[in-house]
């Protein structure tokens, strides 16, 4: 019943289903990609075409891609969008599928067989690589695959990486930024958060001591958020320096901050970040495992710094492009490429169906095609599963956190799986 | 009286908390829900009372979706006397300027005449707060308040 008043105020409120209901009610949509663009995608289309059945399928079990598994574990108030994508799904005519990848479990030919309108949003997951001499050793890791072993997504968790007490991250955007944070905080900084001390414990054996930030770009330029370099203020334990480079030329919010961050501290502190402004990254030091790291000033004088840990946060690689066939359309990073915040991920939605919507009334799309029923079948898991499995990261959260992750894939699928009586496995593994 | 709710969003909590209160009230009210990306300010009815609820983005900025409404009334400035509201703000206490979009709004609302009444809610992101159930409270209180003053209105008649 609530489902039909909520149509009403939609009705009212604004001009709805703009192709007429008679193709729109058999109208199938298939979303591949349940992070926060495939999403916001079907939240659109479900807003455009009320009628259409909408199916958001993922390659991992669980839903919500970097909303879940790369925005901060210590920013949960980023992750309240959620909420609207859970309401989402909760809603009749869309549904989640997960556990379905695409080029594995089917490829996109045969999607535009069984689902009238096809949308791509599989994300950019692949770290940019350094691209200097040494950027293969052991020791080297990607700020994608760093995130995603902190978030306790799936694949991390079968090899989970190891961060040395002298580490080097080379970037200067927000991502570096949120790792600088996650890697300095002391164990009593993370209340409010998700994150699994367990799964801390495992990546950093020995608390951090001593953190190199190498970026290319000057203060100025860099494109990090004064709000988040604000947030490092309040970190107990570091004491900022600025090695190379300079805070006084040009004027910004986010140069202010880094002013106020760089202001000596008093008291002890046990964890030193060293900022190399407009530095170059010249070669990875080592034989086989990561040594150091030889940077070169605008100046041309090169340094030598010993880490054992070299992390790179320069961003993903975007996803190669071919023609699309017709019915397909794109949206998030894969077709933006890997920049962009979340909210814009909704601005993106709005103009996708603003497009599918005009593709539809200039007939260009015909239905009905078979839909969901047509998907493999498999070990997938639908939006009563994911609730399970919410319920159950809930539950079982340590003290003073909101949650802790299931990573193993098995256990995923056997929570999504346990109808009733999953109060039993609560029992064998809350602990 | 019927209930106009108005929603200022980026990502889209407004518009969820929006619907949310308008699945509360409706039955008790007519209820209606616009982006206030698509609403002309001087075109708001003194009929109907106004639940508007707006969160904050960048450095304290409105979100994109209460621009076009700021801007409206900045430029027009049309005159709003006899318009009543009440306000919902979003925001994150781990910023700079909590919640100031809907502070912003309120105050264009008032310097161009419009009433603010009952509480001023707010939701705060990095809280463990249902955004949902507050939104739900502040609307019934705001409510609740709104029947009182009808009734001692009508009483002195
Ligand atoms: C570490 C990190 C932190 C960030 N923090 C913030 C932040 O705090 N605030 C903010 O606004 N933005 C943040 N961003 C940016 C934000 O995450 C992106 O804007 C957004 O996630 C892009 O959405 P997307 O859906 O295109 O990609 P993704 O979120 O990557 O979603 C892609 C989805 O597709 C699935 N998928 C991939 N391949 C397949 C396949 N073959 N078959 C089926 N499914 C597949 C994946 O499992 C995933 O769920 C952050 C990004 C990163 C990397
Ligand atoms: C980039 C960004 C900047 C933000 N800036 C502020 C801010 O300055 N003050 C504040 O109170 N909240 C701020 N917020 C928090 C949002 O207001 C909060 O997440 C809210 O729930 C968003 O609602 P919306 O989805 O309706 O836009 C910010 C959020 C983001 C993502």
């Amino acid at each position: 019943m609530a489902e039909a008043t909520r149509e009403d105020y939609e009705e009212r409120s604004a001009a709805v289903d703009p192709v007429g209901g008679s193709l729109t009610s058999t109208l199938s949509i298939v979303i591949v990609g349940a992070g926060p663009a495939g999403c916001y995608a079907a939240q659109a289309l479900r807003k455009k075409l009320p009628f259409a059945k909408i199916t958001v399928v993922d390659r991992l079990p669980t839903p919500f891609g970097l909303l879940r598994y790369g925005v901060a574990a210590d920013h949960q108030g980023t992750k309240a969008v959620q909420q609207q994508f859970e309401r989402l799904f909760h809603s009749t005519n869309v549904a989640f599928i997960g556990g379905l990848e695409l080029g594995r479990d089917f490829h996109l030919d045969q999607l535009t067989e069984i689902f009238d309108i096809v949308v791509l949003a599989t994300g950019t997951p692949q770290d940019r690589h350094l691209g200097v001499e040494g950027d293969t050793l052991e020791g080297i890791l990607g700020a994608g695959r760093l995130t995603r072993a902190l978030n306790s997504h799936p694949e991390a968790f079968a090899d989970p990486p190891v961060v040395s007490p002298h580490v080097a991250i080379v970037g200067a955007g927000n991502v570096a930024i949120d790792l600088l944070r996650l890697l300095s905080k002391g164990t009593d900084e993370w209340h409010g958060s998700d994150m699994d001390d367990a799964v801390l414990g495992h990546i950093l054996p020995k608390p951090v001591m001593e953190i190199h930030l190498i970026a290319r770009s000057s203060a100025v330029q860099a494109r990090w958020d004064a709000a988040m370099l604000r947030e490092l203020g309040s970190l107990q334990r570091p004491e900022f320096r600025l090695l190379t480079g300079d805070v006084e030329a040009g004027q910004s919010l986010a140069v202010d901050a880094l002013r106020t961050l760089l202001v000596e501290r008093d008291g002890p502190t046990d964890l030193a970040i060293n900022l190399h402004m407009e530095c170059d990254v010249e070669r990875v030091l080592g034989e086989k495992r990561v040594e150091g790291l030889r940077i070169r000033s605008r100046s041309g004088e090169t340094k030598d710094i010993a880490v054992g840990t070299v992390v790179t946060a320069i961003g993903f690689e975007p996803q190669p492009r071919s023609a699309l066939p017709s019915r397909v359309y794109l949206t998030g990073w894969l077709k933006t490429g890997p920049q962009g915040t979340i909210p814009l991920q909704r601005t993106l939605a709005k103009q996708l169906a603003s497009e599918i919507t005009r593709d539809l009334r200039e007939g260009l799309i015909a239905s009905p095609r078979p839909g969901r029923s047509a998907l493999p079948s498999g070990r997938t898991t639908d939006f009563a599963g994911w609730r399970r499995i919410d319920r159950f990261e809930r539950a079982r959260a340590a003290e003073k956190r909101v949650r802790r992750k299931l990573a193993d894939i098995e256990l995923i699928h056997t929570v999504a799986e346990a109808a009733t009586g999953s109060h039993l496995l609560a029992n064998d593994y809350l602990k | 009286m019927n209930i106009m709710i108005l929603f200022g969003t980026e990502s889209g909590n407004a518009e969820l908390i929006s619907f949310e209160i308008a699945e509360a009230i409706n039955g008790r009210y007519t209820v209606f829900i616009r982006d206030m990306s698509d609403v002309d300010p001087a075109e708001l009815s003194r009929d109907d009372f106004h639940l508007v609820v707006c969160s904050t983005h960048g450095e304290g900025e409105l979100p994109s979706g209460a621009v076009p409404f700021a801007t409206a009334l900045m430029d027009a400035k049309p005159d709003l006397r006899g318009l009543r509201y009440a306000m919902f703000g979003l925001g994150d206490s781990s910023y700079d300027n909590y919640s100031r979009g809907s502070d912003v709004v309120d105050e264009l609302l008032r310097a161009h005449g419009a009433k603010r009444h009952g509480p001023f809610g707010r939701y705060d992101a990095s809280s463990q707060d249902d955004a949902i159930q507050l939104g739900k409270e502040w609307a019934n209180e705001v409510l609740k308040d709104l029947q009182g003053v009808q009734t001692s209105a009508t009483g002195k008649n």
